[in-house]
C-alpha cells in the first residue's frame, strides 16, 4: 500500500492549542503585572527592555502582544482543523475504503493528489455527501477567509466583517469536527 | 473591521469550559488585582501624593534649567517660550495638571511634554518633540535628569546645557 502520511504525525488538537493560548495569555498578564509593579515600587525591572516606558505604554504593548497571540492562535486552530481533514482524506485514499466519501476522495486524489483544496474540494465532498453538515461547514469556510488573510501576512486590507477570537474560532472548529465525528467515521486526529 | 482582541465574557467562558476547564483563568488575576488595590492604605495614598509633588517639582526645575540655558536666545528673541496646562492621568496617582513647555524657534515649535511619574526604571519622563521626532528625558533614582539613548540598546546620558543643545539641533535638522 502506498503511504501518503508519515508514521508519526506532529499535528496537535484544537483543545491543546486553546489551552496553550490560555497559558500564554496568563503568562503575559503576569509579566505585565511584574513590569508595571516595578514602576510602582520603584524597583529596577529584571530586564531593561521596558526601561523608560510609561505604564500606559507598557499596557499598550501587552494589549498588542495579546492581540497578536490571539491572531496566531486563530491561525493555529484553523490550521489544526485543516490538518484533521487532510489526514482523514489521505487516510481514506491510503486505506482504499469502500464508503461513498472514501470513493469520492479517491476520485479527487486521482485528479489533484495532495493538492486538493480544503474548501472547494475536501469540504465540498463532505457537504455533497451529507447536507446536514452545511450548517457547521459554512461558519468554518467563512473563517477560512480570515485565516487566508493571516496566513499570507496580512498585506491586503482585511474585509472580513466578523470578529474572530480564539474562543469563537475554537467553537467553530469544534462544532465542525464534532458533527463529522458524530455522523461519520473520521480518520483525522483526536482533537 | 474585525479584530482578534479578547472575546466577550460569554464567548470566553464558552471556550474555557469547552476544553474542560472549570473556572475562567483571567478572572482570578482580575480579582487579585482588585484586592491588591483595595488593600492600599491611606499611608500609601500619602506616599503617592508625595511622589506626585516631587515629580511636579522636578519638571518645573527642568523648565527653569532649560530657560537658563536658552536665556541668551530668549533675550535676543530668537526663541520664545510658552507653557500650557495639560492633564495627566496615571494609575495610583489619579489625574493632575502639569505644564508642557513650548519653544518657538522661527516657524518651528519644540514641545517638552511631561509623560508621567510612573515610568519603568525611573521616576518620571518628559519627551522633547518636534513633528514626528522625539527624545526622552528621564528623572533617575538620584533625582537627575538624563537623556535616554535610542532603543533597543537603552543607555542614558547626563542632561546638561551642551547635551540639551545637541538634542535641539538633532530634532531641528
Amino acid at each position: 500500500m502506498r503511504k501518503y502520511l508519515p508514521d508519526e504525525l506532529e499535528n496537535v488538537s484544537i483543545r491543546h492549542i486553546l489551552q496553550y493560548f490560555y497559558d500564554t495569555e496568563q503568562a503575559l498578564i503576569l509579566y505585565e503585572d511584574e513590569i508595571v509593579s516595578s514602576a510602582v515600587s520603584r524597583n529596577m525591572p529584571t530586564d531593561n527592555t521596558f526601561f523608560g516606558l510609561s505604564v500606559p505604554e507598557v499596557r499598550e504593548r501587552f494589549i498588542s502582544d495579546r492581540s497578536e497571540l490571539g491572531k496566531t492562535t486563530v491561525l493555529s486552530l484553523i490550521a489544526a482543523t485543516e490538518a484533521d481533514f487532510r489526514v482523514d482524506y489521505l487516510s481514506r485514499v491510503q486505506a482504499r475504503k469502500k464508503d461513498k466519501i472514501s470513493k469520492a476522495f479517491r476520485q479527487l486524489f486521482r485528479e489533484k493528489r495532495q493538492f486538493a483544496a480544503l474548501d472547494k474540494d475536501l469540504l465540498r465532498v463532505w457537504r455533497d455527501s451529507d447536507r446536514e453538515l452545511e450548517s457547521v461547514t459554512n461558519p468554518f469556510v467563512e473563517a477560512l477567509k480570515y485565516r487566508h488573510w493571516l496566513a499570507h501576512g496580512r498585506y491586503w486590507l482585511n474585509r472580513v466583517n466578523k470578529s474572530y477570537t480564539p474562543e469563537n474560532v475554537y467553537l467553530i472548529c469544534e462544532n465542525l469536527l464534532n458533527a463529522v465525528r458524530q455522523r461519520h467515521i473520521f480518520y483525522g486526529g483526536q482533537g | 473591521m474585525q479584530n482578534t482582541d479578547l472575546s466577550s465574557p460569554e464567548v470566553r467562558k464558552a471556550g474555557w469550559e469547552a476544553i474542560g476547564n472549570t473556572a475562567p483563568a483571567v478572572k482570578l488575576t482580575e480579582f487579585l488585582r482588585k484586592k491588591k488595590k483595595e488593600s492600599e492604605t491611606a499611608e500609601r495614598s500619602a506616599e503617592w501624593k508625595t511622589r506626585k509633588q516631587q515629580w511636579i517639582n522636578a519638571v518645573n526645575a527642568l523648565y527653569t534649567r532649560v530657560e537658563k540655558w536658552l536665556k541668551p536666545s530668549i533675550d535676543e528673541k530668537t526663541v520664545f517660550t510658552e507653557k500650557k496646562d495639560i492633564l495627566i492621568e496615571e494609575e495610583h496617582i489619579g489625574s493632575y495638571s502639569l505644564q508642557s513647555m513650548f519653544l518657538r524657534i522661527g516657524t518651528e515649535t519644540v514641545e517638552l511634554r511631561p509623560v508621567g511619574a510612573l515610568i519603568i526604571g525611573c521616576r518620571g519622563r518628559v519627551d522633547i518633540m518636534l513633528r514626528n521626532r522625539s527624545v526622552s528625558f528621564v528623572l533617575t533614582e538620584d533625582d537627575e535628569w538624563k537623556i535616554v539613548g535610542p532603543r533597543p540598546d537603552v543607555r542614558y546620558y547626563p542632561l546638561d546645557e551642551e547635551a540639551f543643545g545637541d538634542v535641539i539641533m538633532q530634532l531641528m535638522q
